[in-house]
Order: structure tokens, then sequence, then C-alpha cells
């Protein structure tokens, strides 16, 4: 029976030009594979150039101001020099064999037929098993490492996650406050996470890792910031539809510096003055109804945002909303979305949905729900000189 | 020549089929190749619906804050990319493999049981429209291919989009375990004279272990799905916490069907590319023994590893210390397929046809694949990663760079097979570097914004994060990947009308499929193979290099030669509609029509006039 | 003289390719068992789900005060493992070619079957009363699952065994698979309570005497399966293999049986023992 073998002619590949001439690679094999080995220099460019400038950026897990950060990026470094001398080596003998081996023209022999060796097999079944050994003793030692918050004095967070912002509670200090972290330097912040509503999970990418926040249990994680910042945090597990604008803010200040904020934090705020467009802002906050979600006036009472939790999940019109008792010193607003600006705070409040698509303040408060209620541009002003002036009592 | 008993002409609908011909040909077909082909186009074309999701979901992230789609649409657009890739693409081209291929190398006439393989492809075809469905019926669901409760309870996603994914994944899942019965059946009854399990090709030894993980896995998912099913309809808890449920139980029960599902994925592919990388290298495939063993090693450790999806839920030092170890411990197989199939290549001669150039890239791909995995199997390192868009380079690495790529190669190595024509090389080769250049622009950027900050599933991003430029060449890497595919489709329907006759062997191929007609007559063999070797068509064609000695060519087929094939049936269609209608039923089981009830009782009158038909029907058995 | 080789029947050798397997085990046997294995990870899920939710009581009664009394689901288990007994007569039976016999033996099988799922009702109807309802807690919602799922399979085996009783016949005249149009209105007839006597069983099996143990030992008396000579006709072979696909009919609902009443036994212990 005769056969037909098509006898193709592979892609003579030395003939191309280099994808990119201005490649300055060194390596020895250089003439064997221009294609590949082009690929690989300017993967290995890309490489560097993105490394090189990523820790800027302010979500970079490689520019880490923590300590658990820190480790976890050494753990990582560590495993990826092991993964390029594993990539270079593997990728490098498949690319030499492709051309070393290629048949060449009018040749119609066989190969000798190999049909395998077991030593190499065990040897090659033993030496990941040394690589994966080498990879696993530090990845042992850091969770080892992580379990528990160092001894001695720590601060107490709980973090409490909602669909789409952040609670952040200090039992010990009787402060509330929302979307944005206050935590203190050089010390140990015991962050407890419970949610509200769905699965969301907590990341600040420059101090610690993700730790989900699991409706039902309490999750305990622990960081430590080394400096002075403001750093990005975001929620890292599909929440729903505003997941992706459920970000937030740590800011780390020194002790002495966490303890100013903290006394503002429990100093009442002052009221606004009689027929200032604040007080009558202080005015349509009630009768616009955002005191069903909203707290004004110090921290909440304990069980009100679990009560409006349940009356969402009953079908009422309520959901946990931010504390907004000292919301005027806040940097930013909706959830770490932008930088709190009357002018922002005026839009989001003609059209949440606008800003911050699926907010759930979009849906339910009357304001926006019944348009009977709808705010008036007065209305708007006034709310904006209202909230602008809830800030702490400087001291 | 030999008479088939199964195949007549004339058709009725009343009467038993035995019609092979026109549309009720196809609609009640139970040829294995058929259904092969059935499962091979329906898959191409979710593909197309797929890789569009993809499109858009990566235009609207080119450059950061966008507002191209809304975050509903977003959010719907990625769980319907994940889970038709997953389910309608990725399975079902296996599958489309499965039948085709894997029966002719065992040297079988079909698989074991004809008409539970028609029910199999029906039930996925509807299921997948199924799905669809929802796009104009309620919104497409919007909680993720692993949608994770309670985001999918009703008080949080009270659509009934979440209602139509639970049902389609019940039929998919009924249709994926019934088919996989069946070819774990016909691997073990159905081999031919002298094929050992140790001279199974190693594509049917993958497919062997993938029907193993998917019988054990999905009833696990099933569950999930069932439990979900009762919060939803019926107001029990399971996953509410409020109520006492635990969100975290979905997250179990999902995984330990989702981390084999995953080796169900790979795994066949890697069968390919074993089959591939030798014919083009013209070697055997290097530790033949130990590629099986390492493949059946994996499959096993495929249960004992779900957690590693789960680092960031707060199971406790322990509990990661462990999925860790156990994670680690599959890159040990892992690595011996790659270090096997590079070892293949040595002193071949090596010649690169498309499929050989898929297989390759497969390798190359799926290498960086696996050394990304390894970096967040160590539980420190993924919770910077997870869910993140490292993660998300780090599976479509071993997803598109590994099992689509696998599988193109696998198109092109077995097309000439199936329609008996060659597809086209210079399109193949187009094709080919478009798509590895679009993956890699697509994919290995992800790397970079993932760690610099950029979660998964979000439809816009800031720009402070400084990912823009990153998102951007992905953007247009996915839009080259998305050109190549032009290549193929032109390709195809190009040479299935002026493609090169292929003839019976045009790979010069070491599996007994190659040894028939192309495309192979409905009962495969005249006479079946005698197997001495695990290349046993290459030895005859070699038989001074053949290992055990060369098997004495088949008789030529006796001219009063009976082969009994099993003949054509409507009732596999009809079960699957019953099913699909009884679904529809317990979808709007608060309406007052009967819907349920009328979809059980076509599944149960279908049932009982199935089994009541014999295999072959009488009016073809009288024929000889 | 040399002698002749016997001349091939090509015939007999097709029909033997057509039924060839691998193993020498039957398709449908070994679809079964590795069924099976799939059932395990099904009920092994439930079980787990239960096991997770057990003592997650919420405002309904816990375990103790629930399963105060086992005396029924103690006589359910009895009867269901009875069940099992009454299978592997019927089977016997099947593998003797009596048909009477194992058409009782089958329907009385159902029968202990119905029973099991009747107290299941009464059971669940009970619960209901106490306030174990799915909604009451999660120990409610879990037990009710398992169960329940596990009725549903007894539910499915009962149909199947009656199915099978009504339409295997071992000694069939003439036409080897009765077909749809022809079953029906025996079936219906059979549901009527007027199963149609079968005139083709043989005399020699139904039981000759009427003592007790003589019965006993006929009903578990299994002989060898029958061998089919070597020189044997296309005939013979198809009616050989046709018998033995009526018997494996039965050795099916048998295997899902047993399968379906060792879970049983796994539910009674996790469920109802362990406290």
């Amino acid at each position: 029976m005769p056969r037909t073998r098509l006898t193709l002619k592979g892609v003579d590949l030395r003939e191309r030009p280099l994808p990119n001439r201005d490649s300055r690679s060194t390596m020895s094999f250089n003439k064997l594979s221009p294609r590949r080995l082009a690929i690989l220099t300017l993967t290995a460019a890309l490489l560097l150039l993105v490394t090189a400038c990523l820790p800027d950026r302010p979500q970079s897990t490689f520019g880490p101001e923590g300590k658990i950060a820190r480790d976890q990026l050494h753990l990582f470094q560590f495993i990826f020099w092991i993964a390029v001398i594993v990539f270079v080596a593997v990728e490098g003998v498949l690319v030499y064999f492709i051309f070393k081996y290629r048949r060449k023209a009018g040749d119609t022999t066989l190969p000798p037929q190999i049909h395998g060796n077991n030593r190499l097999e065990i040897a090659w079944t033993i030496l990941p098993v040394f690589i994966l050994a080498a990879i696993a003793i530090p990845t042992y030692r850091t969770i080892a490492d992580h379990k528990d918050p160092p001894e001695g004095d720590a601060l107490k967070v709980e973090v409490i996650g909602h669909q789409w912002w952040w609670e952040f509670r200090y039992p010990d200090l009787g402060v509330v406050t929302a979307n944005e972290m206050h935590i203190p330097i050089n010390k140990t912040v015991v962050v407890d996470l419970e949610s509200q509503d769905v699965i969301h999970s907590f990341w600040i990418p420059k101090l610690a890792g993700k730790t989900d926040v699991v409706p039902g249990r309490i999750n305990v994680m622990w960081l430590v910031a080394d400096k002075e910042g403001n750093y990005y945090g975001q929620c890292a597990e599909l929440c729903g539809l505003a997941h992706a604008q459920m970000r937030f803010r740590v800011i780390s200040h020194t002790q002495e510096n966490f303890d100013k904020w903290v006394k503002g934090q429990t100093t009442a705020p002052p009221q606004p003055a009689a027929n200032s467009a604040a007080a009558r802002g202080a005015q349509t906050f009630v009768t616009k109804g955002c005191l069903a979600c909203h707290t004004i006036s110090g921290p909440d009472a304990p069980g009100v945002q679990e009560g409006r939790a349940q009356g969402f999940e009953q079908g009422r019109a309520v959901f946990p909303a931010p504390n907004l008792a000292y919301f005027g010193d806040r940097g930013t607003m909706a959830a770490g979305l932008f930088d709190l600006t009357e002018d922002r705070l005026a839009k989001w409040l003609q059209d949440p949905d606008e800003l911050k698509p699926g907010n759930r303040m979009a849906e339910l408060a009357q304001a926006y729900a019944d348009p009977g209620s709808k705010l008036s541009d007065a209305d708007i002003e006034a709310l904006v000189a209202y909230l602008m002036s809830r800030q702490a009592v400087k001291n | 020549m030999a008479t088939i008993a199964g195949g007549m002409k004339g058709r009725s609908i009343l009467r038993r089929p035995t019609g092979t011909e026109g549309i009720w040909g196809w609609i009640t077909t139970v040829d294995a190749k058929r259904i092969g082909v059935l499962y091979g186009v329906t898959a191409l074309i979710f593909f197309i619906a797929g890789g569009l999701e993809a499109l858009i979901m990566r235009v609207q992230l080119a450059s950061p804050e966008q507002n191209i789609t809304s975050p509903e649409t977003f959010n719907q657009l990625f769980t319907m990319h994940g889970t038709t890739m997953v389910f309608l693409v990725i399975m079902p081209l296996n599958a489309a493999f499965f039948n085709f291929v894997m029966p002719l190398q065992i040297g079988a006439r079909d698989v074991a049981f004809p008409r539970l393989n028609a029910l199999s492809y029906w039930l996925f075809l509807f299921g997948g429209l199924f799905l669809h469905v929802s796009f104009i019926a309620a919104g497409p669901p919007d909680a993720g291919w692993f949608s994770y409760a309670n985001l999918t309870e009703r008080p949080f996603s009270p659509e009934n989009g979440i209602d139509y994914w639970i049902l389609s994944l019940q039929l998919l899942g009924v249709a994926s375990v019934l088919s996989s019965l069946n070819f774990i059946v016909t691997i073990i009854n159905l081999r031919a004279k002298g094929m050992s399990f140790m001279r199974l090709p190693v594509f049917v030894w993958m497919t062997f272990v993938v029907a193993f993980l998917l019988v054990l896995a999905m009833p696990v998912i099933t569950i999930g799905l069932v439990l979900l099913m009762f919060d939803r309809f019926t107001g029990t808890s399971f996953f509410i916490p409020s109520g006492g449920g635990d969100p975290v139980l979905w997250q179990h029960l999902f995984w330990v069907f989702g981390h084999p599902e995953v080796y169900v994925l790979i795994l066949p592919p890697m069968g390919m590319v074993s089959e591939i990388l030798p014919v083009f290298s013209r070697k055997p495939l290097f530790g033949y023994k130990f590629v099986v063993l390492a493949g059946i090693f994996i499959g096993v450790t495929g249960f004992t590893v779900w957690s590693h999806h789960m680092f960031s839920v707060g199971l406790g030092p322990i509990a990661n210390t462990y999925f860790a170890t156990a994670t680690f411990l599959v890159g040990v197989p892992t690595g011996v397929k790659i270090f096997n199939w590079i070892a293949t290549l040595y002193k071949g001669k090596l010649t690169f046809e498309t499929p050989m150039l898929f297989a390759l890239a497969f390798v190359a791909l799926f290498t960086i694949g696996g050394i990304s995995g390894v970096m967040h199997a160590s539980p420190p390192t993924d919770l910077q990663q997870t869910d993140t868009y490292f993660i998300v380079a780090h599976f479509h690495y071993v997803l598109f760079g590994g099992a689509i790529f696998g599988m193109m190669g696998g198109l092109y190595y077995w097309f000439p097979k199936v329609t008996g024509r060659m597809l086209n090389e210079t399109l193949g080769k187009l094709h080919f570097w478009f798509m590895f250049i679009g993956a890699n622009l697509a994919f290995f950027p992800m790397h970079f914004s993932g760690m610099a900050g950029m979660p998964r599933r979000i439809y816009t991003y800031d720009s402070d994060l400084g990912v823009g430029w990153l998102n951007m060449i992905s953007t247009v890497g996915a839009l080259i990947m998305g050109a190549s595919f032009l290549f193929l489709v032109y390709n195809i329907l190009h040479s299935l009308k002026k493609g090169k006759a292929a003839g019976n062997d045009p790979w010069d191929g070491h599996t007994l499929e190659w040894s028939v007609s192309s495309p192979p007559p409905i009962h495969n063999y005249d006479e079946i193979p005698t197997v001495r070797s695990n290349r046993p068509y290459w030895d005859q064609k070699h038989p001074e290099l053949a290992e055990h000695g060369v098997p004495p060519p088949p008789p030529a087929p006796r001219k009063n030669k009976h082969i009994a094939l099993p003949s054509p049936s409507y009732w596999p269609i009809v079960l699957a509609a019953g099913m699909t209608i009884a679904a529809f039923g317990a979808l709007y089981h608060e309406t007052i029509l009967p819907v349920l009830p009328i979809g059980l009782s076509i599944a149960v009158i279908a049932t009982y006039a199935w089994v009541l038909e014999p295999p072959i029907a009488k009016q073809a058995e009288g024929h000889h | 003289m040399v002698q002749q080789a016997p001349p091939i029947n090509h015939a007999l050798e097709d029909i033997k390719e057509h039924h060839r397997t691998s193993t020498g085990q039957s398709h449908r046997k070994v679809l079964m068992w590795t069924f099976l294995g799939s059932e395990c990870m099904f009920f092994g899920s439930l079980i787990a789900t239960f096991l997770i939710y057990h003592n997650n009581v919420a405002s309904g009664p816990n375990r103790e005060h629930a399963f105060e009394s086992l005396f029924l689901v103690s006589v359910m288990a009895f009867v269901l493992l009875a069940s099992s007994f009454t299978m592997v007569l019927a089977l016997a039976a099947a593998r003797r070619g009596d048909q009477k016999m194992m058409r009782a033996w089958l329907l009385l099988t159902a029968f202990c079957g119905l029973f099991f799922i009747g107290s299941q009702g009464y059971e669940f109807y009970h619960f209901t009363h106490e306030g174990l309802t799915p909604h009451a807690s999660l120990f409610g919602a879990s037990f009710m699952i398992l169960t329940g799922f596990h009725g549903a399979h007894v539910t499915l085996g009962i149909l199947w065994l009656v199915s099978v009783a009504v339409l295997v016949r071992l000694h069939p005249k003439k036409d080897h698979r009765p077909i749809m149009a022809s079953m029906l209105p025996k079936f219906l007839g059979f549901l009527a309570g007027v199963p149609k006597r079968e005139p083709g069983a043989p005399i020699e099996a139904r039981p000759r005497h009427r003592r007790f143990m003589t019965f006993a030992r006929e009903q578990t008396l299994a002989p060898p399966p029958p061998v089919l000579a070597k020189d044997a006709s296309i005939e013979q072979f198809e009616a050989h293999h046709l018998a033995e696909e009526k018997v494996l009919n039965v050795e099916l609902v048998g295997l899902y049986w047993h399968f379906v009443d060792i879970v049983w036994v796994v539910i009674f212990t996790v469920v109802y023992l362990f406290r």
C-alpha cells in the first residue's frame, strides 16, 4: 500500500530577520536560535525593566514597606530565581534540540529509535524533588513565622467588609471609621476580619498579602508598617457589582500622631453654626433619610450595622453604610475611589451610580429610589457643606 | 466487501431510524466518529463565543478607567468566558478527540455504548444552549465560573442568571459523567487483541485517567450545586451564614471537583502532544512508561491539592502547609513529562509541520505555566498573587498555552484523518505564529500587572496603579490571538473543499488509526488488528526496527464478513431534550405550567423506549 | 491419513468477535461498577455535608431528641438488608432459569424497598411535626437531603426491580426482546394486578415439596454457569449469549440494589448511631 508522506519543508528560521535587532545578548547559543533567543532576551529585558519600575506603584508587591509583605517578597524572589534557572535550562534545552535535531533537507533515513533510559528517568524524578524541597523549607519557615503576631503590645483592629466599602473598628479605643485605616508605625497591628454580607478579601500589597473576609467566621492576620505612608488596599475577592471599586487606604503615623488622631476620633465633632449651610445640611441629612444607613454622631452603637445587614437580607431598603462622623477629615471618598473634594462629593450626591456603578446607596436610598425625594441642588450644596464640616476637633 | 449491518438507508419517524444521511442521520447517529465531529464543531462555535467575550473584556481593560462595558456586563462576561471555555470548549474538544481517535487507536469499532455516547453529546449541546438562553431570558450569571457562595445566594444575586448557571452545569455534569463511564468501559473492554494497558497510546491513557477524574469529581460539584439550588429555590441555608451555613463549604465542594477538573482539561492535550512529538521526531516517545505513570500520578494527586485554591481563606497554617506540600509534589510528575517530551526530540529528525509547531509550543508554554504554578504553590507568596492577574497569567499559560495549543496541534494532526483532506500548511503556520505571538503578548505581561497589584475580576482600575501600558500590551496580544483564529476558520472551510487529499497516513503515524482510510470507514476496521507494541502501525511499516516483533498484517477482509454495527436511534436526543425541559421546569418551578413533570415524563418514556429497543435494529439485521 | 482441520465457521467467528470484550466481562457490568464508584463520591459528599452541619440545630430539635427512638429506622434497616438477601435469591433463580421465582423474589425485593420508602415518608412526616424541617436548621436540611437522596435511589431501584421483573423473560418463545408496543399492555395489566402466567417456565424448576428446608436449599442453589460447547452452532451461541444477557439484567439491578443497601448501612451508622 503506497503511503503519502508529506515532506513539508520546516520553516527556515535562520534566514528570518531578528524581531529585535537591538537585543544585546551575550549568551553563547546565540547562533543556534536567533528567534527564540530574541524572544528570550526581549523577555529578560522586559522583566528587568518592569521589575525595576514596579516598586513605586502604589499596589506593587515589589515595594514592601512592612515585615509581612517583605517576607513574602523575599520568599517570592528566592523561588523566582530558582524558577528562572529551571526556565532557562528547560527552555534552553528545548530550543537547542529544536535546532540541533532538525531533519536535513533530503534526509529520509530514520534516527536511532531510543525508547527511554531508566537512569535518566530516576534522575529527573529525583532532581525536581530536591528543587521543590529547597522551595518548601523556606515556605514552611515563613508560614510558621507569620502564624502568630510577635509577643508584646499590639493594636487591635476589627475590619468589617461590606458591599462595597470597608469598616474599621478599634475596640480598645472606641473608634469606628470607614475606608481609611489609621495605624501607628513599628507596632504590630492585629486585624480581625469579618464580613456582614459576602466574601471579600483584605489586601494591602505593600504591607501584607490577602486574607479573605468570610461571613460567619473571623479571620485573623497581622501586619506592621515600617514608616509613615499612605498605602493602597483593595478587595481581592469578587464580591459583586462594585468589586473593582472596593478600595481603601491604610495611613500609618508615628505613635504620637496616631494618638492625636485617636483623640480627635473620640471627641464629639462640633455642631455646625446656626443658619449656616452646614446646619441646613444637617437638617437635610435627617429629612432625606440618610440616617437610615449612615451614622453621623460618633461611633456606631453596637449591633447597629448588624441590624442593617439583616434588614437588607430580609428585603428592607437599608444597608450598612459608612460612619460619617468625621467624614470631612478623610482624604478619599467612595471607598478609596476618589480624593475627597467638594466637587466630587456634590457629583456623588447628584448621581452616585455614575461615579460608582452598582453601589447600594444609589439602589436603596430614598433620595435616589423615589423621584419625589430627589435631592435639589440646594440640598446637595447644604449636604456638601455639612459633610465637609464633619471634622474632628484639631488639637 | 464485508457486509456492514446497521447502515441502511431509509428512515421514518415512527420506525427505528436506520438512515445515516442528511440532518436526520446526524441527529440519530450513534457513530463515535460522527459524534466526535459534532462535539468538535459545537465546541469550536462556543470557542468563538467565549473568545469574543474575552476580547470585549480585554478592550475594556486596555486603559485604566474606561467605561466601555458596565461592571454588570463585565462580571457577566468573565463568568460566561470562564464557564464557556472550561465546560463548553476545552472539555468537549477533548471529548471530540476521545470519540474520534480513541476507538480507532485501540482497534475498536465504536465505543462500548454508542447510544449513551449520543446522549452525552446531546446533553452537552442542550446544557450549553441552556446556559446561553440566560442571555435572553434573565441576564447571564455574573458570579464567576467558581460562583463562590454566598454571593450566589438570593439576597445578593436575586436574578435567574445563577439558576441558569446551576442547572446548565448539572446537565453538563451528567453529560460528562456518562461519556466518561462510556470511555472507561470502552478502554477496559474494547482493546484489540494484544493491546495490553502498557501498549495503549498515551492519548488513550490520558483519556482513561481523565474519564476516572470526571467520574469521581463530578458528583462532588453536583452535590454543591444541589445544595445551592435548595438554598435558592426552597430557602434552606447551606451557604448562608445568617442561617448557620458556611460559604467555605461551597469552596471545598467546588475545588474538590475543580482541581481534578483542571487536570481534566490539560491531560488530554498532554496525551495529544505525546502522540505528535514522536511522529514528527521519527522516534518513539521517550520513557513511555514514565509518561503514563506520571499522568496517572497527576490524576490521583489531583484529588489531594484542592485547598491550594484557598490559601487566603484562613484554613490555618497546618492545612496550608499540607496543601502546599501536596501541590509541590504535583510538580514532580509534571516535570517528568516535560523532560520526557524534550528527550523525545533528542537525536530525532524533526520536521516542523503545523501539528509539531503547536506541540512544541505546548511544551514551551506549559513549562512557563508550570513554573509560575510552583510560585504560588507556596502559601506566603500565593497570598500576594492569588486573585491577581498573576494567577490569570498562570492558568492562561496552562490552559491556553497548554490545553488550547495542544488541541490545536491535535486538530491539525487528525484533521486529515477526520476529513480525508490536509489543512493548508501556510495558513496553519500563519495561524500558529499569530497565536503564539499573540498569546505571549497577551499573557506574559499579566504576570507583571498582577505583581504590580492588579486584582482579577475588576472591570476597571485606577491609573495610579501604573499598569495601563501592561494592559495595553495584553489587549493588543489578545487581538492578535483573536485574529489568528480567522486563519484557522478560513483554513478549515477552505481545506474541507480544496485541501490536498490526505491518504491513509500523511504523517508516517505510529498508531492504528493511520492504517485505515481517511476518513475511516464507519466500522473502522475490516479486520481488527493484532498488537505487539505501542507503535503497532509503525512496526508494520518498519519491520526491521520493530521492538517486539511484527504482528502479521491483518488478513484481507472476507467477502462474507459480517460486522454488526449499532443502529441509529431517536431516543438519545429525546431523552436529552426531556432532561433539558425538566431543567427549565425546575428553573421556573413557580409558574403554573407543569413543565417539570412534562420534561421528566419525556425522559422516562425515552428511557424505557431506549431500553426496549435492541441496539441493532431488526430491519438492519435482516439485511444479510 | 492427514487429518483435515475443521472448516472455520466464519459467521460464528464474526458473532464471537462482535461480543468479544478484552476482559471477558460484559460492558454493562464494568459500567455498573464504575458508576457505583461515582456514586460513592456522590454519597460521600452528602455525608460530609451532614457531618459538617449535624451540630447546627438552630431552632429545631437536636440529634438526641430527633433520634430518640431508633425502632423504626432499625426495622427499616433490617427490611432493606433483608431485601439484599431476596435480591440474591432472585439472581440465583435467574441463574437456574426459574422465571417464576425470579419474578417473585424481585417483586419481594421491590416490596421491601416500598416498605422502606413508606417508612421514610412516615419518618419525614413525623420529623416535620417535631419541627425538624429543612428550614428549621442545617441539621434538618442536611439530614433530609442525605436521606432524601438515598430514598430517591431506593425509589429508582424499585422502579428498576419492577421493570426487570416484568420485562425479563428467561425463556422466550419467539421474540427475544419484546418491543415496547407489546409490552406496554402487559405492564399496565401487571400494575392492575393481573400478571400473566409465564407459559414457558420449566416444570422441573418449580419446587416439588412445600417443606421449607427443601425450598430454601433450592432457592439458594446457584448452579455453575452454563458452559458453551466448543463446537456450538451459531444458534447455540446466540441462545447462550442471550441467556447470559438476561441473567445480567437481574445481576445489574442487584449490584445497584446492594450498593444502595450498603449506603444505608453507612448512613444508619453515621447519622443515627454515632452521637
